[in-house]
C-alpha cells in the first residue's frame, strides 16, 4: 500500500484520538451538543482539505483546535449579525433568542453552569486550561495570541469561577 | 474550595461523543476524504505527531506510484475533471469503466477495518442497482449496458458477502449483523423497485405495441439477480442471527439504544411517506410501505417484551429487525436514496427546469432581496427548534419535515450552493452542477437565489402577493399550518409528598396522608440530556407531551435537598399513549 494510505490512516488515528476532546471543547463552547458534533465533522474536513491541497501542517493536534476555535468564533460571529437583522427587522424580542433554545438542550451540570457564567475570552481560556488540559503557553498557540494575556484570562477567570462558587 | 472544583472538572471530562455519533461523523469524514483526496503532486505531511506517535506522515511518491495498475495511474493523473465527469456515468457509457474502476477503487485503498470495508462493499452494490434502475427508467438500457451492470452488481454483492463472512470469521457477530441487515434492507427495497419497473413496463407494453419487450425481459433479469442476492443475505442474517444468540454480549444500554434506532426510524419513515404522499407517491409502494412500517412496530414491540424480560440479545436482534424494516421502508420511498441523472439523457433544457404551469406564480412585481431575506430567516427562526443549527445550510427535507403545508415540488428551480432541484417524476431532484470542483457535503444547501425560486413557488400556489413582511408572515403561518394531525402522547400523573407526621401510624390519619406537591422538575433521556423541564399543578397532577421515546424524570440541579424524589423513575412514552407515572417525594419527616 502506498505512502498516500499511511497519511489517510494516520489522519484517522488523529480523528479516533481527538474527537472526543475536541467535541467535549465544543460542547463547552456552545452549549448544545448537536451543535457541537457538526463542528466536531467540520473540524475535521477542513483540516482534511489543508492537507489535501497540499499545505503543510507542523503540529496537527494545535492545528486541530486553533481550526475549532477559528469556526465556534465564527459561529457566534454569525449569529450576532443574524440577531442584529432580526431587531432591525422584528425589534428585540429577549424570550425567543436561539440561546435560549440551546441552552435549554444542553446537559446541565455544575461545569456547565459554572462555565457558562463566565464571559469570553475568559471562558474559553478556562476550558483550554481545566477541560482540554492546555498549558497557557499551547493556550497562546492557538488562539494566536500572547502568553502572557493568556496568563492573564486565566488569572481573571479563576478569580470569577472562586467568587461564584463560595456564593453558591 | 479546590477539591469542590477539581470534582466538578473531572465530572465535565465525562462528557463524550456516544459509539454511534463517533462513528456517524467518521463515516462522513471517510467519504470526504475519498471525494478529495491528498493530490498525488502534493506536499502534505504531518511532520508532528501526537505525543503517542511521533512519526512523520508523508506523501505519496512516484517511485510507489508503480505499483498501481496503469489504468488507475491514467486515473489519477487525468485529475479532477474526469473523476468528477465519471462519478454521474452510467452502465454503457466510456467513463463507466473510470468511475468503477479509477474513483471507486482508490476511494477502497482509504476504507480501513473490515468492517468499514464491508459497508462500502454494500454502498457500491446498491450503487450499481440504482444506476440500473435509471437506465431501464429511462429506457436506455441496452443489453450490452445489462451485462456490464450485472456484472458490476454480482461482483459487489460478492465482495459486500466476502466482508460480512470475515466479520463473523472475526467473532465480530454484532458488526456482521448490522451490515448484512442494512445489506437486506438495500436489496429487498431495490427489489421492490425493480418490481415496479417491471409492472410500468409491462403495462406500457400492453398498451403502446411498439414498445420495446427488451426493456421488460431487462427489468426481469436484473430482478431475478437481485432476487438471488437477497436469497443469500437473509440465510446469512439467520446463521448470524443463530450465533448472536448464544454468543452476544449486548447489555442494556446497547439494546436500548438500538431500540432508539429502530424508532427513530419508523418516525422518519411515517413522516417521509405523510409527505410524498401530498406529492403523488404512488399508492402501490405506499401499501408496501405501510405493510413495512406495521412489521417494524411489530418487531418493535416484540423486542420491548424481550427487553422486560431481560433478554438483550433476544431484544437486540428484533430492534434490528425492527430497523431493517424501516429502513426498507424508507428506502423504497426514496427510490433507494441516490439521484442518479443518467449521462446519455440530453440537457432537459429551460422547458423542463420552468415551473409547471399549475403552480406559476402571478406575482405582480419583482421580489426584493430584501423581502427574499426576511423571508428565509423567518423560515429558518420559526423552526429553529426543531430543524436546528445546521453548519451546512439548509435542504429541502429540513423544511418539508417542519412546514405540513409545503410541497416539495415548491423547491422546483431552487439553487443550491452546487447544483438545483428539480421537481420531475413526481419527485424532487438535486442536480449537482456539473463544473462543481469538488462534491461539497454543503453542495445541497439552498442559496439566496433558491430561496427566492422558493418563495415565487409558494406564493403562487397559496396566492400571495408576497410583497412585505406581514404578508411574508401570513405566508409562513399557513406553511406551519397542516391537516395532518399529529399524534400526541407523553406522561401524565400526581406529584405526592409524604411522610407528613412524624410517627408512622396505623391507619393513617386523614391529616397525615401523603399531600400533592408543586415543584419543578426535569424529563431527561438516556444519554442523560435534559429534553424539557415543567412544572406539577397544586393539587400535584401534571400532564407533559413528549414525542415517543424512553425518559427519566429528575429533580433539576440547585433544587432544595428536601423534600426529595424517590429514585430516578424511568418512563417508556408510546406514540399515541400518555404512560402514568405517580412521583412520591420523600419530605425528610421521620
Amino acid at each position: 500500500m502506498s505512502l498516500q494510505n499511511s497519511t489517510e490512516e494516520k489522519f484517522i488515528k488523529f480523528y479516533e484520538e481527538l474527537a472526543d476532546p475536541i467535541f467535549r471543547h465544543c460542547f463547552f463552547r456552545v452549549s448544545s451538543r448537536e451543535l457541537a458534533k457538526d463542528i466536531v465533522q467540520e473540524t475535521f474536513t477542513r483540516v482534511w482539505q489543508y492537507l489535501a491541497d497540499g499545505k503543510e501542517i507542523s503540529n496537527m493536534k494545535a492545528f486541530l483546535y486553533t481550526t475549532t476555535n477559528n469556526l465556534i468564533i465564527d459561529y457566534y460571529r454569525k449569529r450576532r449579525e443574524s440577531s442584529l437583522e432580526t431587531m432591525e427587522e422584528t425589534g428585540f424580542n429577549p424570550s425567543d433568542s436561539s440561546h435560549e433554545v440551546i441552552v435549554k438542550q444542553a446537559e446541565i451540570s455544575q461545569a456547565t453552569k459554572l462555565l457558562n457564567e463566565l464571559d469570553e475570552p475568559h471562558r474559553s481560556a478556562a476550558i483550554m486550561r481545566y477541560i482540554d488540559g492546555f498549558s497557557p503557553k499551547e493556550i497562546a498557540e492557538i488562539t494566536k495570541e500572547s502568553e502572557n494575556v493568556i496568563s492573564v484570562r486565566l488569572h481573571r477567570a479563576l478569580q470569577k469561577i472562586k467568587e461564584r462558587m463560595a456564593n453558591s | 474550595m479546590e477539591e469542590k472544583f477539581n470534582k466538578i472538572i473531572e465530572e465535565a471530562k465525562g462528557v463524550s461523543l456516544s459509539s454511534s455519533e463517533r462513528q456517524e461523523i467518521l463515516g462522513k469524514l471517510e467519504d470526504y476524504m475519498s471525494y478529495k483526496p491528498v493530490r498525488s503532486d502534493s506536499q502534505a505531511r504531518l511532520i508532528k505527531s501526537l505525543p503517542s506517535s511521533g512519526e512523520k506522515l508523508s506523501f505519496i511518491q512516484l517511485s510507489h506510484m508503480k505499483l498501481i495498475p496503469s489504468l488507475i495511474i491514467l486515473g489519477l493523473i487525468f485529475g479532477g475533471g474526469t473523476s468528477v465527469a465519471a462519478s454521474k456515468a452510467l452502465p454503457g457509457s466510456t467513463l463507466y469503466l473510470v468511475k468503477t474502476e479509477v474513483n471507486e477503487r482508490v476511494a477502497g485503498w482509504f476504507t480501513f477495518g473490515t468492517e468499514r470495508q464491508a459497508k462500502r462493499a454494500t454502498v457500491l452494490a446498491e450503487r450499481r442497482l440504482s444506476e440500473i434502475q435509471t437506465l431501464i427508467a429511462s429506457g436506455n438500457l441496452t443489453a450490452e449496458a445489462e451485462t456490464v451492470a450485472k456484472t458490476k452488481f454480482e461482483e459487489q454483492a460478492l465482495e459486500a458477502n466476502q466482508k460480512i463472512a470475515e466479520l463473523e470469521a472475526q467473532n465480530k457477530i454484532d458488526a456482521a449483523l448490522e451490515v448484512n441487515s442494512a445489506f437486506e434492507s438495500s436489496l429487498r427495497a431495490h427489489g421492490e423497485l425493480l418490481s415496479s419497473l417491471n409492472v410500468q413496463t409491462i403495462a406500457s407494453v400492453s398498451v403502446e405495441m411498439a414498445a420495446a419487450p427488451q426493456a421488460t425481459s431487462d427489468a426481469l433479469s436484473i430482478s431475478s439477480v437481485v432476487e438471488e442476492a437477497i436469497t443469500v443475505v437473509v440465510q446469512k442474517r439467520a446463521v448470524l442471527e443463530t450465533k448472536a444468540r448464544s454468543v452476544g454480549t449486548w447489555d442494556k444500554a446497547q439494546t436500548e439504544s438500538k431500540r432508539r434506532e429502530a424508532n427513530q426510524k419508523i418516525k422518519d419513515t411515517e413522516s417521509l411517506l405523510l409527505r410524498m404522499q401530498t406529492t403523488g407517491f404512488e399508492t402501490a409502494n405506499s401499501s408496501i410501505v405501510r405493510l413495512r412500517i406495521n412489521l417494524a412496530k411489530e418487531a418493535l414491540s416484540q423486542g420491548d417484551r424481550a427487553l422486560l424480560a431481560g433478554s438483550f440479545n433476544e431484544a437486540f436482534i428484533l430492534f434490528q429487525k425492527s430497523l431493517r424494516l424501516a429502513k426498507e421502508a424508507y428506502l423504497i420511498i426514496t427510490g433507494g436514496v441516490d439521484t442518479v441523472v443518467p449521462e446519455t439523457n440530453p440537457d432537459p433544457g429551460p422547458e423542463t427546469k420552468v415551473l409547471p404551469p399549475d403552480i406559476k406564480p402571478q406575482i405582480p412585481n419583482p421580489i426584493s432581496d430584501e423581502i427574499v431575506t426576511y423571508f428565509s430567516n423567518q423560515l429558518v427562526a420559526i423552526k429553529r427548534d426543531q430543524i436546528g443549527l445546521p453548519i451546512e445550510g439548509y435542504t429541502p427535507d429540513m423544511f418539508l419535515r417542519v412546514y405540513p403545508n409545503l410541497e416539495a415540488k415548491d423547491f422546483s428551480g431552487a439553487k443550491a450552493a452546487q447544483g438545483i432541484y428539480i421537481f420531475k417524476d413526481n419527485r424532487l431532484v438535486f442536480e449537482r452542477d456539473e463544473n462543481a470542483e469538488a462534491v461539497l457535503a454543503g453542495g445541497g444547501s439552498i442559496i439566496l437565489a433558491g430561496y427566492k425560486t422558493l418563495l415565487i413557488n409558494i406564493a403562487g400556489r397559496l396566492g400571495s402577493n408576497a410583497a412585505s413582511q406581514a404578508s411574508i408572515d401570513i405566508l409562513i403561518d399557513r406553511l406551519s399550518q397542516g391537516d395532518a394531525p399529529l399524534s400526541e402522547q407523553g406522561i401524565i400523573g400526581v406529584a405526592t409528598v409524604g411522610p407528613i407526621c412524624p410517627t408512622v401510624q396505623f391507619p393513617s390519619p386523614e391529616n397525615c396522608k401523603d399531600r400533592p406537591l408543586q415543584t419543578e422538575l426535569g424529563i431527561f433521556d438516556f444519554e442523560g440530556r435534559l429534553v424539557k423541564t415543567f412544572n406539577t399543578q397544586s393539587d400535584g397532577t401534571f400532564k407533559i407531551r413528549l414525542a415517543p421515546g424512553d425518559y427519566s424524570i429528575r429533580e433539576l440541579e440547585g433544587s432544595p435537598a428536601l423534600p426529595r424524589l424517590e429514585g430516578s423513575p424511568r418512563i417508556s412514552v408510546r406514540d399515541g399513549f400518555f404512560t402514568t407515572i405517580n412521583l412520591s417525594f420523600d419530605s425528610g419527616i421521620r
